[in-house]
């Protein structure tokens, strides 16, 4: 039976790690390779390293991505910054098994059927950051401004492009630990067909057994709940075990 | 220590290849050329991308025929993972119109799941079923049986000429591994799956 994903999510600026709230006010949390090291110990079902120095697609954060993959024998999902196929080739031959997208199919959608032509939708990720910051109904987040596009809308165009999986993300409770947005990951989940990965405000091992049983998703990303407190993905997994979920013995 | 070939054209993540074999006490490179093709004692079939660059990526390189040299004549194991695996059949289900290589008399097929709970493409952590007469099941470890997949087409119905080494249950049956006399595939990722993984790269190693 597939096993619930577990997956830890690293925010790369400057070389360091870092956690944030509402994708702001970040705070150094540590070395990204001897993270990624502990996770994999901890027997994390992937990772997901994202680059915040989004203006530049520099060496030093490429070099990072080989060394992570060089210490680590799980799935690497890499994203931040990503313009073009040349840029995801860069990844794939540095040792990210999939790449992920969220600025630049906001831009050109037709970039998520390129990279499903060239690398199969299965390697093909998009990222969807979400808020309610203008009312009861959320919108797509880009670039830390909101734009017009409702998430769900946006999620059905992205998997029609070729799309293999979508990480939903609500901004408001990034890095606050107040709980997902179950009801709405419910909905979503409800018109999808590729797997769904929520993230953004994980407070407790109950959280992330209820958005699996009620929200029906793939995985659950994973940031500051690992990072600022005393859980970790054993716990994590065993909990879920308790609760009738599928994960792999860590 | 055993020298092991990995191809280089089919696209995807070949550093993890390299870096798995690397850990497991074998010596591989890349093969770039009928030389590297020809000093190996294992070649291996990565591959990451659709059916038609993976095929295209072989055919531009033209090590096709050094490398049926060395599994039909020279009868070096070799190992296709993922797409590799795939591009080892007759054709595919995701370009039609391109030949596989069909060294394995097999159809690769899309993912066809009941609609309900079995999102497609098939990505995450896995059990497989050993078959009884398995050889790349760990003789050290026979308890692992969870990998890392992700795909959207996979061999669906039991190759005519090959032995099924095991099957995944995804709302329908997968055959997740297959050999034919010196040709081995497995549709998940043993490179990235952890200690699992490599036990069935050792077992692939020490068998061949």
């Amino acid at each position: 039976m597939l096993k619930a994903r577990i997956i830890p999510c690293l925010l790369i600026k400057d070389g360091r790690c870092v956690k944030g709230k509402g994708f702001k006010d970040y705070i150094d949390v540590g070395s990204p390779v001897s993270s990624a090291k502990i996770y994999e110990a901890q027997g994390a079902d992937e990772l997901i390293v994202i680059n915040l120095c989004q203006e530049t697609f520099h060496g030093d954060f490429i070099d990072l991505v080989g060394e992570i993959s060089y210490e680590c024998y799980m799935p690497i999902t890499i994203g931040g910054g990503i313009r073009n196929l040349t840029d995801m080739q860069t990844l794939f031959k540095n040792g990210a098994d999939r790449i992920l997208l969220n600025t630049a199919p906001l831009n050109n959608p037709n970039i998520i059927k390129q990279a499903a032509l060239e690398y199969g939708s299965q390697a093909v990720v998009i990222s969807i950051d979400y808020t309610y910051r203008h009312g009861a109904y959320p919108l797509v987040v880009n670039k830390s401004s909101a734009n017009s596009l409702d998430p769900i809308e946006w999620a059905l165009s992205c998997q029609k492009l070729g799309a293999g999986e979508i990480l939903f993300t609500l901004v408001d409770n990034d890095g606050k630990k107040n709980g997902l947005d179950l009801d709405y990951i419910e909905k979503i989940s409800n018109k999808l067909t590729i797997p769904i990965v929520p993230s953004g405000g994980v407070g407790s091992l109950d959280d992330i057994a209820q958005v699996l049983l009620r929200g029906k998703v793939s995985g659950v990303g994973v940031g500051s709940f690992l990072n600022f407190s005393d859980q970790s993905v054993i716990k994590i997994h065993s909990y879920l075990r308790q609760q009738g979920i599928s994960t792999r013995l860590s | 220590m055993k020298s092991v070939a990995v191809l280089n054209c089919t696209g995807g993540n070949v550093r993890s290849v390299l870096n798995a074999f690397s850990i497991i006490g074998t010596n591989p490179y890349l093969a770039k050329n009928k030389n590297d093709l020809e000093t190996a004692e294992l070649i291996v079939l990565p591959g990451v991308g659709s059916f038609k660059t993976g095929m295209q990526g072989l055919n531009s390189s033209g090590l096709i025929p050094h490398l049926k040299n060395q599994i039909y004549n020279e009868q070096k194991p070799l190992l296709g993972i993922c797409l590799g695996m795939q591009l080892l059949c007759n054709s595919s289900e995701e370009n039609e119109s391109i030949h596989g290589l069909g060294w394995v008399d097999a159809k690769v097929e899309k993912l066809n799941p009941p609609k309900i709970g079995y999102p497609v493409p098939h990505v995450g952590w896995d059990d497989v079923d050993w078959s009884d007469d398995s050889v790349l099941r760990p003789q050290k470890r026979p308890l692992s049986s969870c990998f890392y997949f992700v795909h959207t087409y996979a061999v669906l119905n039991k190759p005519v000429d090959a032995h099924v080494e095991c099957t995944t249950d995804y709302g329908q049956t997968i055959i997740s591994g297959f050999r034919r006399n010196n040709i081995y595939g497995v549709q998940f990722h043993p490179e990235k799956s952890q200690d699992e993984g490599l036990d069935v790269l050792n077992q692939w190693i020490s068998v061949t």
